[in-house]
């Protein structure tokens, strides 16, 4: 895939993220690893943009923090991630309600349903980046990324890290239910956790199994 | 029933599971019977978008063996223990709905008191107790929570409908999330004090100023 495809590529999937609801008009962003290079879908104050020449096309290699400084703050948080992890090609910076919402509460959230320990992980952090540098910021959402595929903001929604935008947008769904569960059970008396030892087993069975269980099963 | 009608209406209702928004991707799985021996089921971690009738599985109600290469969902032994136990179910949809699966998480129990939906789904929605997913002990909690309703939510990990058909089943999964979605406006209003409408947003703002870790 070439930058330009890439971009297309970006451009439908911003497209499906504003339909289901996972990215706002004034919030959210995509971007996704292509090759070497890093592609950011650009936001302005008040909408996203559609037009592919306003995506940034990064070359990971030579990327420093702060270096791109008319970019928004979360570009080098992307970048930081496709440095450290090689199996993520997408990431999706959510926004929706229930999201948005925990990441302004800032409690560590932990699976109260299966779907959630598989998916992401034993627990879900809240990462205060405002008052970080770059460089600050990177490592530490890199580190509440640890063995998980999402990370909240604090008071800016959630970071859902995928090989592609659909496992990108598979994890944005849970980490909506899983935000969800937490608020929502709060009025029922309080949700039930999974035992953590059992959430890691089940998240290891999920990386080493089940997730390639749709290639073999044929 | 003739296997490949079984296969074709179990295929039509992973579309219609996927469209309609009770699960996403691969999770969750749909048996029908077809005789009192027999069933097919979802295959494992597919996506319902790209399976064919084809890849439907056949199984044994009773031993659990299937015929083919393509292996059947996780789940079987939940689906057998049902269509084994209850003599007048047909279909099953084993969902992770997003309202029913957060009442699941607080392991609430919902009980029924509209005549209509009692016609549909029983008296109660019951909850089962923790198991690990797939097991034979979880395969037992489900047919007790389901007793002779035809919906029960599973602890942590989300819903079970059965129907005389599949449109039934359907209709039961529906109903379901309406009625979960229901309690949990009315839990948080009785738990504020609250008078209806509910309003979604005053309940992050409740949430985000009462129970605000900042």
């Amino acid at each position: 895939m070439n930058n330009i495809e890439a971009k297309k590529y970006i451009r439908k999937w911003l497209d499906i993220m504003q339909e289901t609801g996972v990215i706002s008009e004034s919030g959210g962003c995509l971007s996704c690893r292509i090759g070497n290079k890093m592609i950011f879908s650009s936001i302005n104050s008040k909408s996203i943009s559609r037009d592919p020449d306003s995506m940034t096309v990064v070359d990971l290699a030579d990327f420093k923090p702060g270096k791109a400084s008319q970019l928004p703050d979360s570009y080098n948080i992307h970048a930081a991630i496709y440095r450290a992890k090689s199996n993520v090609n997408a990431i999706i910076h959510s926004v929706q309600i229930n999201t948005l919402t925990s990441s302004k509460a800032g409690h560590v959230i932990y699976p109260m349903l299966d779907d959630i320990a598989q998916l992401i992980g034993t627990s879900i952090y809240t990462v205060d980046i405002d008052t970080s540098s770059a460089g600050k910021a990177g490592k530490k959402v890199l580190k509440a990324l640890k063995w998980r595929s999402a990370v909240l903001l604090e008071g800016n929604g959630g970071l859902c890290l995928g090989n592609n935008f659909d496992d990108a947008h598979a994890v944005s769904q849970v980490l909506e239910k899983a935000c969800k569960c937490e608020i929502e059970t709060t009025f029922m008396g309080g949700g039930h956790r999974i035992n953590p030892f059992l959430a890691f087993a089940m998240r290891c069975h999920y990386i080493l199994s089940y997730s390639k269980e749709a290639e073999k099963n044929r | 029933m003739d296997i490949k009608t079984a296969k074709k209406i179990v295929c039509e209702a992973g579309l219609n599971l996927s469209q309609k928004g009770l699960v996403p991707r691969t999770w969750g799985n749909i048996s029908q019977r077809i005789d009192k021996n027999r069933f097919v089921i979802t295959p494992s971690g597919r996506n319902y978008n790209d399976i064919t009738p084809d890849d439907i599985v056949l199984m044994d109600i009773h031993d659990l063996s299937y015929e083919g290469s393509v292996k059947p969902s996780s789940e079987k032994r939940l689906h057998a223990e049902v269509l084994r136990n209850r003599k007048n179910v047909n279909a099953v949809i084993h969902t992770h709905q997003t309202h029913a699966s957060t009442v699941a998480a607080a392991k609430c129990v919902i009980p029924v008191t509209d005549r209509e939906v009692q016609n549909k789904i029983g008296t109660s929605i019951n909850c089962t107790p923790n198991a690990i997913p797939g097991s034979k002990k979880l395969a037992r909690l489900i047919a007790m929570a389901l007793d002779n309703n035809n919906a029960a939510l599973i602890a942590n990990h989300g819903t079970f409908c059965a129907g005389e058909n599949m449109d039934d089943a359907f209709e039961v999964a529906i109903l379901l999330e309406k009625i979960c979605l229901k309690f949990i406006e009315d839990s948080f209003l009785n738990h504020t004090g609250r008078h209806a409408p509910f309003d979604i947003k005053e309940m992050h703002e409740y949430y985000l100023t009462h129970y605000s870790k900042r």
